[in-house]
């Protein structure tokens, strides 16, 4: 479902003519930048800057944005409780609310919710900055960047058939569900689980069939073993370089005169 | 006129042991719209990966231009780019994330270099009418779609024989006529059209000359009529006749004089029946045809 939603804004966004090579140094720039730096401040900015980028600019609907957002909420949220909750001593007094359990304290203390906090924000920003990524630039156009890079061909190829022939898989499955599903394969829990067996052992079946139809079918063109395919052409904005490389720089030199602490280390921590 | 392609005494068994042809053996004729008819199973598709080399023969060979198929890497290159293969699913055919990419392997495999590959793609795109799907990724098009970017793929590699294995199997009537044309249009640029079909009226308008095969064997071979007037073919085959030869034998049958020659398109059957006036005429004549 919004692995289709994902797809499709991929293929129809308001970014899809900009240079693929500039959309990945952009967002994988201020990835691995926005997570050394780890300040919350700064993570906020990055997020906020993202998600306007794709909601507000993008033409991507808020809804479905939000939707993805989620997805990675209910992992971040058990690591953020753990993280906020602290067992402590009597004396150290920061203790905000907290339960007594003899000479022990489990309670949220300030440093936890504080920890908790950045923890959250650095991790949305660095999935704003992927979600930027992948609602904004096809696989295939990423793949191609990434080949560039020096990534083996083999491992881009494979890349390639894996995201291919997942929505082969998808629809294979999908309908013989279907089918199982109309002639009462899902009407009791038993039945259920004897179906969805069968299922799975036919969708292998099917695939390893549909894998050598393929095969025969890439033979017929000529094959030998290499994917060769042309590449769309896409022209580099200097503009677009220059405002790119002075975002990263800046946010760089804010990593840096920070001392690893970003931004925070003048506004002190949140 | 010389046979570019030809089969002789063609043998070939499945690794389950099922023997698929037995003992083959027909011609194609350069420039010609061939269609191969026949029931299911009975060997057509295999017969069809047998054209460019994708099956090796048990017995018998494939003669290419008279010069007998030898597997070796460079003949099946070339082979493979002189005959094109359009597969019945299209879906396990394409392979590439997107549309333009999937037109482009064909012709990159034949090592073209990148411009005139790319000149290659685009001509296949606005023959075959998808120019506008050239980004879309393949998974995201409709059924009819996705059997043109099959044969925007074979055809950018410019061959001179294109093989459609079931062409307008489960394509609505407008798609299907449209897939029609578009044969008709590649035919008449020089190339051998050949296709596998159950639409008897399809096969009767269409082709120039009909094979039929069942179990593996040819049946009959030759002009669509001279195949459809023998009646033990036409059921052995299981095919049913084209309307128009239908229409055009009854109205014979009933004492009308229709020409010697049965029409092969609606437009020619339309031609020879007279107008109201004259086959009044003809109800009071002697029917005896």
């Amino acid at each position: 479902m919004s692995m289709n939603g994902i797809e499709k804004y991929a293929y129809g966004n308001r970014w899809r003519r900009v240079h693929p090579a500039e959309k990945v140094a952009f967002a994988l720039g201020t990835l691995v930048l926005v997570l050394h730096t780890g300040c919350p401040w700064m993570s906020l900015a990055v997020f906020c800057l993202m998600s306007g980028l794709l909601v507000g600019l993008g033409g991507v609907s808020w809804r479905f944005y939000l939707r993805l957002l989620l997805i990675p909420f209910a992992f971040l949220a058990a690591a953020v409780i753990a993280l906020a909750l602290a067992i402590t001593w009597e004396e150290s007094g920061t203790v905000l609310y907290g339960l007594r359990v003899g000479n022990l304290i489990i309670g949220i203390t300030e440093y936890g919710v504080a920890e908790g906090a950045g923890l959250l924000l650095r991790a949305l920003s660095g999935v704003s900055c992927l979600y930027f990524l992948a609602l904004t630039t096809p696989i295939a156009e990423i793949l191609q960047v990434f080949r560039r890079m020096g990534l083996p061909p083999l491992l881009a190829e494979l890349m390639a058939l894996v995201y291919r022939f997942t929505f082969v898989l998808w629809d294979t499955a999908s309908s013989m569900y279907v089918s199982q599903a109309s002639r009462l394969g899902y009407s009791s829990w038993c039945r259920s689980l004897s179906s969805l067996g069968q299922l799975v052992a036919n969708l292998f079946l099917k695939s390893l069939q549909r894998s050598q139809m393929l095969n025969a079918a890439l033979l017929a063109r000529g094959f030998d073993g290499e994917f060769r395919v042309l590449e769309p052409a896409y022209r580099l904005s200097k503009g677009r370089i220059f405002l790119i490389v002075l975002w990263l720089v800046f946010l760089a030199a804010l990593d840096w005169y920070g001392g690893g602490g970003g931004v925070g280390s003048y506004f002190g921590r949140l | 006129m010389e046979a570019i392609l030809a089969a002789c005494d063609l043998e070939f068994t499945y690794p389950d042991g099922t023997l698929a042809l037995r003992g083959l053996s027909l011609e194609i004729e350069r420039g010609e719209k061939v269609a191969v008819l026949g029931p299911n199973g009975a060997g057509k598709s295999t017969l069809f990966l047998h054209f460019n080399g994708i099956f090796r023969p048990r017995r018998g060979k494939i003669l290419w231009q008279g010069r007998e198929v030898r597997y070796d890497r460079s003949f099946l290159a070339a082979l493979r780019q002189k005959v094109g293969i359009v597969f019945q699913d299209p879906d396990s055919q394409l392979f590439a994330a997107s549309v333009f990419q999937e037109v482009s392997f064909g012709p990159l495999n034949m090592g073209l270099p990148r411009e005139e590959a790319k000149r290659r793609v685009e001509r296949a795109l606005a023959v075959t009418g998808i120019e506008d799907l050239k980004d879309k990724p393949t998974h995201f098009l409709s059924y009819g779609q996705k059997k043109r970017v099959c044969i925007a793929a074979v055809l950018a590699m410019d061959p001179e024989v294109l093989v459609l294995d079931e062409p307008t199997a489960s394509l609505d009537p407008l798609l299907s006529e449209q897939i029609t044309g578009l044969m008709e249009e590649i035919n008449r640029v020089g190339k051998t059209v050949v296709i596998s079909t159950h639409d008897v009226d399809l096969a009767y308008s269409w082709a120039d000359r009909i094979f039929v095969m069942k179990g593996g064997q040819l049946l009959a071979g030759g002009r669509p009529e001279e195949v459809f007037l023998q009646p033990q073919v036409v059921r052995q085959a299981g095919l049913t006749l084209p309307w128009i030869l239908e229409v055009y034998l009854e109205l014979r049958r009933r004492g009308w004089s229709l020409g010697p020659r049965p029409p092969r398109r609606k437009e020619d059957l339309w031609a020879c029946l007279p107008s109201a006036s004259q086959a009044f005429g003809q109800l009071f004549r002697p029917a005896n045809g």
